[in-house]
């Protein structure tokens, strides 16, 4: 699929790399890679070698694939291996616990983990007794995941490391670039978000995947500030920003005002009074409105009053014809 | 230009160790099942075989048969990629995180099944599991909702739902006969054909409060009796959107955006059920305005009309 030469290549001398790693338990020199693997042949000269192997060490070590640095006892290095643990371990699924699996690889379809999971499963696969091949499930049910933010935070994530990008918060200003030492990553109410603690407003902050403009670079700096004992990173998203909090009593009616109603025991059936609370007052006022006759302020009298403000401004907004005879089917 | 190179060792690596399981399987099959087309998968096969052990001699490099005329694929020497190696982080994120989806998600697939496969792929995955533990999925779905949706699809009975509707905000007790379940981006969506509606809904399976399983009694028509859906054209309504409240262009389907000179945007937007779009128009406080058609003006006025009673 429009592989061009170079990427063969490359991919051809990690994999000589990778295998001439694997192929002995004693460490192999530098010099040995470089005369053995036959990809480095092309190497103009050695500092051209060593950026090329730096990188190719890299990139399978992002691979998850252990690749040790020996030390000689004068503490020069003194060549590299694959570290003992490098295979799969002996897994041994059922037939039912493979179905579940093959199931949730299904899951991502064309997303940016569909890859991974799918080679993920045929790994499994291949440390089954006897030839195992399951068949894709369609169960219907997807995750699209699109965001390329996605796979370079779960690997920042893993290796607690700080992450930057750009972003683009959701009050329409313009992007601006954030340093974030990443505690988690949530799927929520159809998005996929980021919690972590913000370097430059020095504290927690939840980040929306589909808002960042551009790539997620994984820097090479260690998290200053891990994710505190006890946190749970899924409430933190739709409660932050929350300092501000705007507050309100509210009688709902019964049956009616279900938004408003939501994380309240109430009867859903009675007239109810309830604290409804909300980021900003703007926000608060604009929830209120939205249950229309479902709900009526009852204190303070100022929201009472913007409620009602609002809902006559927008009655005033709709009265009469509308311009230009526009929006019809 | 590397994420390519990347992507294609990890499938090159979890390729070996499964055709040498999978002895004689053809091209195309394992094409299938790597997502890759029969030419790709060729192409990988041909560099394959050009990799192996320092030395490289006939007996170091890979050796893979794929060629005659049934195109069967065997692994001859795998050198030493016999085995697959450990499931890199992204693979085992990918399978854990779709796990716990499933394991909120109501339907058909076996629970303790999956417990306990989540539970060997967390063994083998080692220290790592305790950061995919902060990879987490939030359906927002009750675990007794699920078992009861669950139950009433599998023994084919209906389902006594309290539902928090999002159109018209209110909270009603209906008798549902489920269809199915489907999801999509971590949300669980329920069919069914509901005894209130006299139709067949879709219902959010996190705004269902409380669920129990009913009895076997189903009432739905069959297909054929069963009243057409009405494939009549969404109706579209004008809109015009204060310039502060632009963002709403990111969160809501408004078409055909047109900026205007003074930085406010008019578009359009589907209207499913009016009701919906009298809530948007409320909930944002003045700054989407209607502008036809007149019959969604008049029924905007109508609920202000009723909202400021309590207020007189």
């Amino acid at each position: 699929m429009g592989d061009s030469g170079t990427r063969v290549d490359r991919t051809e001398r990690l994999l000589d790399l990778l295998l001439c790693l694997m192929a002995t338990a004693r460490p192999v020199p530098r010099s040995a890679i470089r005369s053995v693997v036959p990809g480095y042949g092309d190497a103009p000269s050695e500092a051209a070698f060593e950026r090329m192997f730096e990188r190719d060490k890299d990139e399978l070590r992002s691979m998850g694939i252990p690749i040790e640095t020996v030390l000689d006892p004068g503490g020069d290095v003194e060549g590299y291996r694959v570290s003992g643990d490098y295979a799969l371990a002996e897994v041994r699924l059922t037939p039912e616990e493979l179905a579940v699996v093959s199931l949730a690889a299904s899951v991502w379809e064309e997303a940016v983990l569909a890859a991974p999971a799918r080679n993920a499963l045929r790994k499994l696969e291949a440390v089954q007794d006897g030839p195992v091949r399951s068949m894709a499930s369609d169960a219907g049910i997807r995750m699209r995941a699109q965001e390329a933010g996605l796979v370079p935070t779960l690997a920042a994530l893993r290796e607690c490391r700080m992450v930057t990008f750009d972003y683009r918060a959701g009050n329409g200003e313009s992007s601006a670039r954030r340093r974030v030492d990443p505690w988690g990553v949530v799927a929520k109410d159809g998005h996929w978000y980021l919690v972590g603690h913000d370097q430059d407003r020095q504290g927690p902050r939840v980040f929306r995947l589909s808002r960042i403009e551009g790539s997620v670079t994984v820097t090479a700096q260690s998290q200053q500030h891990p994710l505190p004992a006890g946190t749970d990173v899924s409430a933190m998203v739709g409660q932050m920003d929350a300092d501000l909090k705007a507050e309100a009593v509210v009688r709902v009616r019964a049956g009616m005002a279900a938004s408003l109603r939501a994380h309240h025991q109430v009867d859903p059936f009675a007239d109810a009074d309830i604290t409804v609370t909300a980021p900003t007052r703007a926000q608060l006022v604009a929830r209120i409105c939205a249950a229309a006759d479902g709900a009526v302020v009852l204190d303070p009298a100022d929201v009472r009053i913007e409620v009602s403000e609002a809902l006559a401004a927008i009655r005033e907004q709709h009265q009469g014809q509308g311009p230009s005879g526009t929006g019809q089917a | 230009m590397s994420v390519t190179s990347a992507a294609r060792l990890s499938r090159l690596l979890a390729m070996v160790p499964w055709l040498y399981a999978n002895d004689g399987i053809t091209v195309a099959e394992a094409a299938r099942h790597f997502g890759v087309t029969a030419s790709q998968l060729e192409t990988d096969l041909w560099l394959l075989i050009v990799c192996g052990l320092p030395g490289y001699g006939p007996d170091q490099l890979i050796d893979i048969q794929f060629w005659g005329p049934d195109a069967r694929i065997h692994v001859l020497d795998p050198q030493a990629l016999e085995r697959p190696l450990r499931l890199s982080g992204d693979e085992s994120a990918a399978l854990l995180v779709a796990l716990r989806l499933l394991a909120q998600v109501p339907g058909s697939h076996d629970r303790q099944a999956l417990l306990s496969a989540m539970g060997k792929l967390q063994q083998i995955a080692g220290g790592q599991a305790d950061h995919d533990a902060t990879v987490v999925v939030d359906a927002g779905t009750g675990a007794e909702v699920v078992s009861a949706i669950d139950a009433a699809l599998a023994q084919g009975r209906t389902l006594i739902i309290r539902y928090a509707g999002s159109t018209r905000d209110t909270i009603t007790d209906r008798v549902i006969e489920p269809i199915g379940v489907t999801s999509l981006d971590g949300r669980a969506y329920l069919e069914g054909w509901c005894r209130l509606a006299g139709d067949v809904r879709t219902f959010r399976v996190d705004r269902i409060l409380e669920a129990s399983v009913g009895d076997g009694h189903l009432e739905r028509p069959q297909p054929d009796q069963a009243t057409t859906p009405s494939m009549a054209p969404v109706a579209l309504a004008s809109i015009e959107l204060a310039p502060r409240s632009r963002w709403a262009l990111d969160v809501y389907p408004i078409e055909e955006p047109q900026e205007q000179p003074d930085g406010s945007v008019r578009g359009r937007i589907a209207v499913q059920d009016p009701e919906w779009v009298v809530r948007l128009v409320l909930s944002m406080r003045g700054d989407l305005v209607v502008l036809g058609p007149d019959s969604l003006r008049e029924a905007v006025v109508a609920a202000t009309d009723r909202a400021l009673q309590a207020y007189a």
